[in-house]
């Protein structure tokens, strides 16, 4: 009985061992991604709305899946974007550089072109949830990927941000002027400049000293002492004239031409006929808190101006009432924008891609709790009509503004070319240099710049 | 010899060694961790910096020997001409104004007025604050209708007109430098025995006379020291373009530092950029020696 009972035992176990051995294996990725520990290191910059909205995605992804470490560092760079900037650049040079960094698009091109960045190919695309390539870009605003991606269009970066200018208004400062902004409509510069001289003439005390000179700017475009944000303003600009920085070839400048004369002009005009570029705030993110603290009146700022500036800092111009007026343009049927932003890329080195694209997907894959936390919008079609409509005042506006944007433009020799508009714009506004001279000099250095001398 | 027998080394030693041989080893053990450092972090870069400003070099791919091109290059790069006058120019006006100020602080600290010991820390303290913090402080004392312009009844753009950019960051740097140059001089100052200017005293010399015949002849090395921390600082400086103007309004304010920041990290021209370092580092040594020599030629006409 005994004997009998060990054989049934045995044959029992045999028979387990035996369906183990034919039962279909896992594949070998399912292995990897399901059981394997895998570990993912992350940079951002030091921007606390961002920051906080990304780390507890973390968090979350890693509650959900024990085998995923993500390392998320968002400690704070030598100085602000910029250096965020320089330290991936030397991350990578030194082979240090994370699986996952946030890269900004006039940065993008530079990286791609030295085979620093992973491609978002089949493999990629897959686990980031769809078909094929143009599904991916099908399913964000036309041209979103412009400048993440190689000269064959390839695209390398999924999004964080997308962003482009909207002129933003105190209400208050045109009611203290007798102006009602409600029955302001501002389509062009022109309608700017005539409602902002309305205001000024209807509040003197505020924006004049007893000279008759500016003590208080009604508008300042934020594009001093900074290439990324002069760059963002100039180029709106231009593509409202018809304008471009570089020739179709990207082999010489031609922002000296009729268009391009045509946009700094209007730049210069917005800029010296509504207040005086030499007083207040200079730095970008100086002037758009000048427009928080209720010193300045009117600000061109992105999408993220409502939750990531007005809300987180408690601004007294969410009480008394603002007005989105979307992007004035040049002549009136013409609108135009510019893109620019910071998407996710995979570094080509990481032996993790697929991991860490599979992570992204999660990342960004709740737009609407992304904007609400962190006033950040991703490029998709309709994201206002799901999130915004309700919460964030003229959410259409802001997104109408972005209808007929375009990429900004690319070079690898972009951070050269900025910096010699830069500094020409400056000359311009601060000191009043001709502009047609000044852009002839500019393009006679972009060209130098691009022949290589 | 037996001294060094009861060191751990000892029993180490060839039986040839003499005392001295064996003691010139162990100071020699005792430097090797500094000694290291030294060669890890600044000669091994400077020999690289030195290489590469031979080289094209993009940070990812290889280097590309082009010997002097990068160096060529500059003669004929605006930019770098421009960097070198603003670097030359602040190095000029920053010192004169800082010592000065400096000085008359040291002095005045030294005599012994009530409350001394506080204004010492007041004068201090600025020196050991953050450069960055300072630096954007002082950009927004600085705007046109700023707290600065208010008090001095001006209306000048400090730091958006190309003609006063540089005196704008001039003027914080002094205001930053001050506390630290006073150190310095109140230390020359309480060197200076006190029984020369009792002696002088009572031969009749009156305070300018005291200073220009005992103080200022005394504080010969202090000055020679300070002019060279001048040069040195001046020659690098960096952090106030960098966060007050961006190297701007149109460059006015890109100092070498910056130009090579902006070659090596965003154009990615790291060739030209150790070029730029290297010529920094060429003049930075013969200022140092002229003004080194300058001081002992003084020295031995005086001895």
């Amino acid at each position: 009985m005994k004997t009998r009972k060990r054989s049934v035992i045995i044959l029992a176990l045999l028979t387990l061992l035996v369906a183990a051995c034919v039962a279909p294996a896992p594949m070998a990725s399912d292995m990897a991604a399901e059981d394997q520990p895998v570990e993912l290191s992350m940079w951002y910059f030091n921007w606390p709305p961002g920051y906080e909205y990304q780390a507890e995605r973390v968090r979350i992804y890693m509650n959900d899946n024990p085998h995923v470490t993500i390392d998320f560092d968002h400690s704070i760079p030598p100085v602000g974007e910029g250096g965020f900037e320089d330290k991936v650049t030397s991350a990578l040079a030194t082979g240090t550089a994370p699986d996952i960094f946030a890269v900004i698009n006039p940065q993008a091109i530079k990286l791609i072109n030295k085979d620093q960045l992973a491609p978002i190919d089949s493999d990629a695309v897959g686990a980031l949830g769809f078909d094929s390539v143009d599904a991916l870009k099908a399913s964000r605003l036309p041209g979103a990927f412009d400048s993440w991606s190689s000269a064959d269009g390839t695209p390398y970066g999924y999004h964080w941000e997308l962003s482009w200018l909207v002129l933003y208004c105190n209400d208050q400062h045109f009611r203290d002027a007798g102006v009602d902004p409600d029955a302001v409509a501002i389509e062009t510069w022109d309608d700017l400049i005539s409602v902002g001289k309305q205001v000024i003439e209807g509040n003197p005390d505020f924006y004049l000293d007893e000279d008759g000179n500016f003590k208080r700017n009604f508008i300042k475009l934020p594009m001093y002492f900074d290439d990324t944000w002069s760059m963002q303003v100039l180029t709106t600009f231009l593509a409202q004239a018809g304008g471009s920085v570089l020739s179709d070839d990207r082999m010489s400048g031609q922002i000296n031409n009729a268009a391009g004369v045509e946009a700094v002009e209007w730049m210069m005009r917005v800029s010296q006929e509504l207040g005086d570029p030499n007083i207040g705030p200079v730095i970008p993110g100086e002037v758009h808190a000048a427009f928080g603290s209720g010193e300045m009146t009117c600000d061109l700022a992105g999408p993220w101006m409502y939750e990531a500036f007005l809300v987180a800092t408690e601004s007294p111009v969410v009480e008394s009432g603002y007005h989105a007026y979307g992007m004035p343009a040049i002549d009136a049927g013409t609108p135009g924008n510019v893109f620019w932003g910071w998407a996710w890329v995979v570094n080509a080195a990481s032996p993790n891609k697929q991991a860490a694209w599979e992570f992204l997907r999660f990342l960004e894959a709740d737009p609407q709790g992304q904007a609400t936390a962190s006033g950040i919008w991703q490029p998709l079609p309709d994201i206002e009509k799901g999130w915004g409509a309700g919460r964030v005042p003229y959410a259409d506006l802001v997104a109408a503004a972005a209808e007929g944007g375009q990429a900004i433009f690319v070079t690898e020799h972009y951070a050269e070319v900025a910096r010699i508009l830069r500094g020409k714009i400056e000359a311009m506004a601060f000191e009043g240099a001709d502009v047609q001279a000044s852009l002839d000099e500019a393009v006679e250095e972009i060209d130098s710049i691009l022949d290589g001398r | 010899m037996e001294r060094t027998e009861s060191l751990w080394l000892g029993r180490f030693w060839p039986d040839n060694w003499r005392y001295h041989t064996r003691m010139k080893v162990v100071g020699f053990l005792f430097t090797l961790p500094v000694l290291v450092f030294f060669l890890v972090f600044n000669i091994y870069p400077i020999v690289s910096a030195i290489v590469i400003s031979f080289h094209e070099f993009d940070l990812f791919g290889p280097m590309t020997w082009v010997g002097l091109g990068n160096y060529e290059n500059l003669a004929g790069n605006k930019n770098f001409w421009s960097a070198m006058r603003v670097t030359l120019s602040f190095t000029l006006f920053f010192g004169p104004p800082a010592w000065l100020i400096a000085f008359i602080f040291a002095s005045l600290i030294r005599e012994k007025l009530i409350g001394r010991f506080f204004f010492r820390s007041v004068f201090f303290t600025p020196t050991i604050l953050s450069a960055v913090a300072m630096a954007t402080a002082w950009s927004l004392l600085l705007r046109q209708n700023g707290p600065l312009n208010a008090m001095l009844g001006l209306s000048v753009s400090w730091l958006t007109k190309q003609d006063s950019a540089l005196w704008g960051i001039v003027i914080m740097s002094v205001w930053q430098g001050v506390g630290w140059f006073m150190v310095v001089f109140l230390a020359g100052l309480q060197s200076i025995p006190q029984t020369f200017y009792e002696a002088a005293a009572i031969d009749g010399a009156g305070r300018w006379r005291l200073m220009r015949h005992i103080t200022l002849p005394m504080l010969r090395p202090v000055f020679a020291f300070v002019v060279i921390h001048t040069i040195i600082a001046g020659m690098k400086v960096f952090t106030p373009m960098f966060i007050m103007t961006g190297g701007g309004p149109n460059n006015a304010t890109r100092s070498m530092a910056m130009l090579i920041y902006h070659e090596g990290l965003r154009d990615l021209r790291m060739g030209r950029a150790s070029a730029v370092s290297m010529v920094g580092f060429v003049l930075i040594l013969i200022l140092t020696v002229v003004q080194l020599r300058l001081f002992r030629v003084h020295e031995g006409i005086e001895e």
